[in-house]
């Protein structure tokens, strides 16, 4: 059941994306200050050289400024610009490596969870998420510290929702066995 | 934003500052509308050349290329100014709105000139008539293309209003 909060917050966002197809000036420069710090940890998370982050990120804004009067439905706003900027990433990523090979986890094996953490359980995943592989890294990125829901987390990556779910088990479980490390070590 | 916040010793190289800058050409309203007159210059000249060429009896064989190469030549950057507004400055629906009635307004005036050309003018009536045909064509066009920014206007707006009516509850 979402809270009036979390309702409000999907409000203000598709208000946001319905000024920004208007033309309105000073709605992307909220989009812009809003969304910058996401969108670079979400690319940081994604590519290890913060000059090729930096010029992601610039190539991003840009295809989400000259894309957004096509975006069909407004409220989908934070998935669609998670998902420029992701292309961007692979795009910049497709030039100089290979893809990596997905896994074949039981998306059933996933337990029941919700986006997001509370506060002070982000310090710890922060940690763990720097010695992960760049696809635990991206799905547990975007689900917990970017709060989508499992079917944004889709939409952003471009693949079916069992996907999601199986890259998160298979994270979460990697993020455990590192966590263990650290604490160990 | 419910956006969780995370501590991270490193920040992006770039501020907002430095890409609201970078994006300041992209969300100027001035290329895009001098883009969308252009067009619709490169369309009148167009227009009224083709008029000329298909209604002037005898033409040697140098004037027709000639009147081919500058309708190609027009076309080539009706298109041109078509993609760019498609792809690199797209309009954002306030700006399809005045694209829009910029448009109406300079096809009923290339419309009125063709038929005061037929009409006033002695021996002027079939080239008047033919380019008026194509302003009737290029205005029909132009309140089409209005007709749909309005409704989308409309349609922003109704919801627009809506979600603020909501937040303010």
């Amino acid at each position: 059941m979402e809270t009036t909060d979390t309702q409000n917050e999907k409000r203000r966002i598709e208000l946001l994306a319905i000024r920004c197809q208007l033309g309105e000036r000073e709605a992307f420069d909220t989009l812009v200050r809003g969304w910058h710090r996401p969108l670079w940890q979400y690319l940081r998370g994604l590519i290890r050289s913060p000059d090729a982050v930096d010029e992601c990120l610039q190539d991003a804004w840009l295809k989400i400024v000259r894309s957004i009067p096509r975006l069909r439905d407004p409220a989908r706003l934070k998935p669609w610009m998670f998902s420029i900027a992701r292309r961007t990433a692979m795009d910049h990523l497709r030039a100089r490596y290979r893809e990596e090979p997905d896994s074949g986890i039981d998306p059933d094996q996933l337990e029941a969870a919700e986006p997001g953490l509370p506060d002070d359980e982000v310090d710890l995943l922060e940690v763990g998420l720097s010695n992960l592989g760049r696809i635990d890294r991206e799905v547990l990125t975007l689900f917990y510290l970017k709060a989508l829901s499992i079917d944004e987390v889709a939409d952003v990556l471009d693949v079916p929702i069992g996907t999601v779910k199986s890259r998160l088990h298979r994270a979460r479980q990697s993020l455990r066995d590192e966590l263990n490390k650290e604490i160990r070590a | 934003m419910t956006e969780r916040t995370t501590q991270q010793d490193d920040s992006p190289g770039l501020t907002p500052d430095d890409v609201l800058q970078g994006l300041e050409a992209e969300l100027s309203p001035r290329g895009r509308l001098a883009t969308a007159g252009l067009m619709l210059m490169a369309l009148a000249v167009c227009a009224a050349v083709s008029s000329l060429w298909l209604t002037e009896p005898g033409l040697p064989t140098r004037t027709h290329i000639g009147f081919g190469l500058i309708v190609v030549t027009g076309l080539c950057w009706s298109a041109y100014f078509g993609w760019v507004l498609s792809r690199k400055k797209v309009l954002y629906v306030n700006h399809r709105l005045a694209a829009g009635k910029l448009a109406v307004v300079f096809s009923s005036v290339f419309l009125l000139a063709a038929l005061a050309l037929a009409l006033l003018v002695p021996g002027k009536a079939k080239v008047g008539f033919a380019a008026a045909g194509m302003g009737a064509f290029m205005l029909a066009l132009a309140i089409a293309l209005l007709v749909r920014a309005v409704r989308r206007y409309r349609a922003l707006q109704a919801r627009r209003r809506e979600l603020e009516a909501e937040l303010s509850r």
